[in-house]
């Protein structure tokens, strides 16, 4: 096959498009584990969540997809602020570890429930972003690429004017850098988990409405969500904000590439090679600072 | 103004505040000096209530705070600066000010209490875009008292503020003390510098394991025996 650079561009579209998805779940990871020192292995179940809520906004309320990617996030949000009022507030002072397993198997009982509402067969929206690609120079591409980039850099604009801008992101932040001092100064600490438990899942949530129209929405599709997002967070660097927007993108990037120029077998099998390279390598990824502490 | 009366308090199973009672009247500086691990901290933990107390009573001007959250206490008008400074690393200078004056609704008044801070404090000024984390120890206290004073206390309690500072910053920390006296600003402090402590301080304690052994004015516990002996390593 001969690749040109159009088709590079077009590789490159579609990986940044997986990648800012990859970013958002990377990013509820990142928030969670520095607000509540939790690695959140329910992670990808919020992104889930996202999807189906999304899907049976968008099919039971007259087809908006905005609305229903709204809501969706604010549905997968509030099921992130009840996991952390019931097991991460009353885990508080547990090992690490007894809380990473808590939180799998909060992934279980999501999963279970899940099943039991949408069943496990596969769904699938409408095409909500038009069928029919779009040619913007040389390259011709699926307009659903394009929201899912646009719709993922509005999200983490979002997010950084809150923790640059507002007194109640930097409250957040103030909280995970020093919780008696954040509450000395008046600050509910317990407001401040409570949001970061709700973003985190509704970042989560954000990323599964949006690639709901390109895949199949199955109540199973977290696992894997969840496993490349964390890869991804950890390929920029635990608990660093900027690295997990970056390991999103480079995740997908190299997962494109490696489909189009190796095989679109080994596409799933990048993320693994890629935590385990940097494990072994890098275990700080590329923008992380201290060795995660699990 | 401030009452502290036969508090306890536990770490898990093991009692670390045997029963510590003590009194802060408006407009002095009380100290509060013992050895390391005497539960200094803990005291200062109780009365803003971070850690919980198992028995006993706290007061604010005849109020009963005993069982208040630690975010509830600025209504009080308490503040802290605490032990070893705990400035917000990651957040810029002015941002650590600002949190300073989180309960506060009137954000004009907290801008304009910031930039009175920022003119006591110009060495913050110069570096208000900076992350805490960058500050210098002493550069850091300061900042830590500045935020503690953003909220406009009328009680201030104080963990250590001298804690590795230069024996030049040294004075100039009890300067300020000295200066927020002199505001109106009543003043609790924890210090393990008890020369200094009980030079400028009105009334004293002493707390040995969790207990208060000695008490007195700073000039009669500057002249204790027991207290030179133990204190002041004379
Ligand atoms: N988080 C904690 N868990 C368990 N024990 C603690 C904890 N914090 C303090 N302690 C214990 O409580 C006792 C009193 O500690 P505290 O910090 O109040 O001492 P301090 O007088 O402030 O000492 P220093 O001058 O060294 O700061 C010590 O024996 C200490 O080991
Ligand atoms: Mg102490």
């Amino acid at each position: 096959m001969q690749i040109g650079f159009s088709d590079i561009l077009q590789i490159i579209v579609g990986g940044l498009a997986m990648g800012c998805v990859y970013s958002l779940v990377a990013l509820g990871y990142t928030i969670t584990y520095n607000s509540l020192r939790v690695i959140n292995f329910a992670q990808g179940d919020m992104f889930m969540l996202g999807a189906v809520f999304g899907l049976t906004i968008y099919l039971n309320f007259g087809g908006y997809y905005f609305i229903s990617l709204i809501f969706a996030g604010l549905g997968a949000a509030l099921v992130g602020m009840i996991i952390e009022r019931i097991i991460f507030r009353t885990l508080r002072n547990s090992p690490p570890l007894n809380l990473i397993i808590a939180t799998i198997g909060v992934s279980i009982v999501i999963r279970a429930l899940a099943q039991i509402i949408w069943g496990s067969q596969a769904m699938s929206f409408p095409p909500v972003f038009g069928s029919s690609p779009v040619k913007i120079g040389p390259i011709v591409i699926m307009p659903s690429y394009l929201w899912i980039i646009g719709i993922a850099f509005v999200s983490i604009l979002l997010l950084t004017f809150f923790f640059k801008k507002t007194l109640t992101g930097k409250a957040m932040l103030a909280t995970a850098q020093h919780r008696d001092a954040a509450s000395i100064m008046g600050i509910n600490i317990f407001k401040s988990d409570s949001l970061a438990a709700s973003i985190s899942a509704g970042l989560g949530g954000i990323g599964g409405v949006l690639v709901g129209p390109i895949f199949f929405v199955e109540t199973e599709m977290g696992a894997i969500a969840g496993l490349k997002g964390f890869a991804a967070a950890v390929l920029g660097g635990f608990g660093s904000v900027p690295g997990a927007i970056v390991g999103g993108v480079i995740l997908g990037l190299a997962e494109n590439f490696s489909a189009s120029f190796i095989s679109s077998a080994y596409r799933d099998a990048v993320a693994f090679l890629i935590l385990i390279g940097v494990l072994v390598f890098k275990p700080n990824g590329i923008l992380g600072k201290k060795i995660m502490r699990v | 103004m401030l009452s502290v009366k036969n508090i306890r308090c536990s770490y898990g199973n093991i009692e670390v505040l045997k029963g510590i009672s003590l009194k802060v009247e408006e407009g002095q500086i009380v100290a509060l000096i013992g050895a390391n691990g005497a539960g200094k901290t803990t005291t200062l933990k109780a009365i803003s209530g971070i850690l919980p107390i198992t028995s006993g009573s706290i007061t604010i001007n005849n109020v009963d705070i005993s069982r208040e959250k630690p975010y509830n206490m600025v209504k009080h008008r308490m503040s802290q600066v605490p032990e070893g400074r705990q400035v917000f690393p990651e957040l810029s200078v002015l941002d650590n000010l600002l949190l300073g004056g989180y309960a506060i609704k009137d954000k004009k008044c907290v801008n304009d209490r910031i930039d009175n801070m920022l003119e006591f404090f110009p060495r913050l000024r110069e570096r208000a875009k900076q992350h805490a984390g960058t500050l210098s120890g002493g550069e850091q206290q300061m900042l830590a008292i500045a935020r503690a004073l953003v909220s406009d206390p009328k009680l201030l309690l104080m963990d250590e503020p001298s804690m590795g500072l230069s024996p030049k910053l040294v004075g100039e920390v009890f300067d300020i003390i000295v200066d927020l006296k002199n505001q109106g600003i009543t003043i609790l402090l924890v210090e393990q510098n008890a020369h200094m402590a009980l030079n400028i301080a009105d009334y004293a304690y002493v707390i040995q394991t969790g207990e208060i052994v000695i008490s007195g004015t700073g000039h009669d516990m500057s002249a204790n025996d027991e207290v030179r002996k133990a204190y002041l390593s004379e």
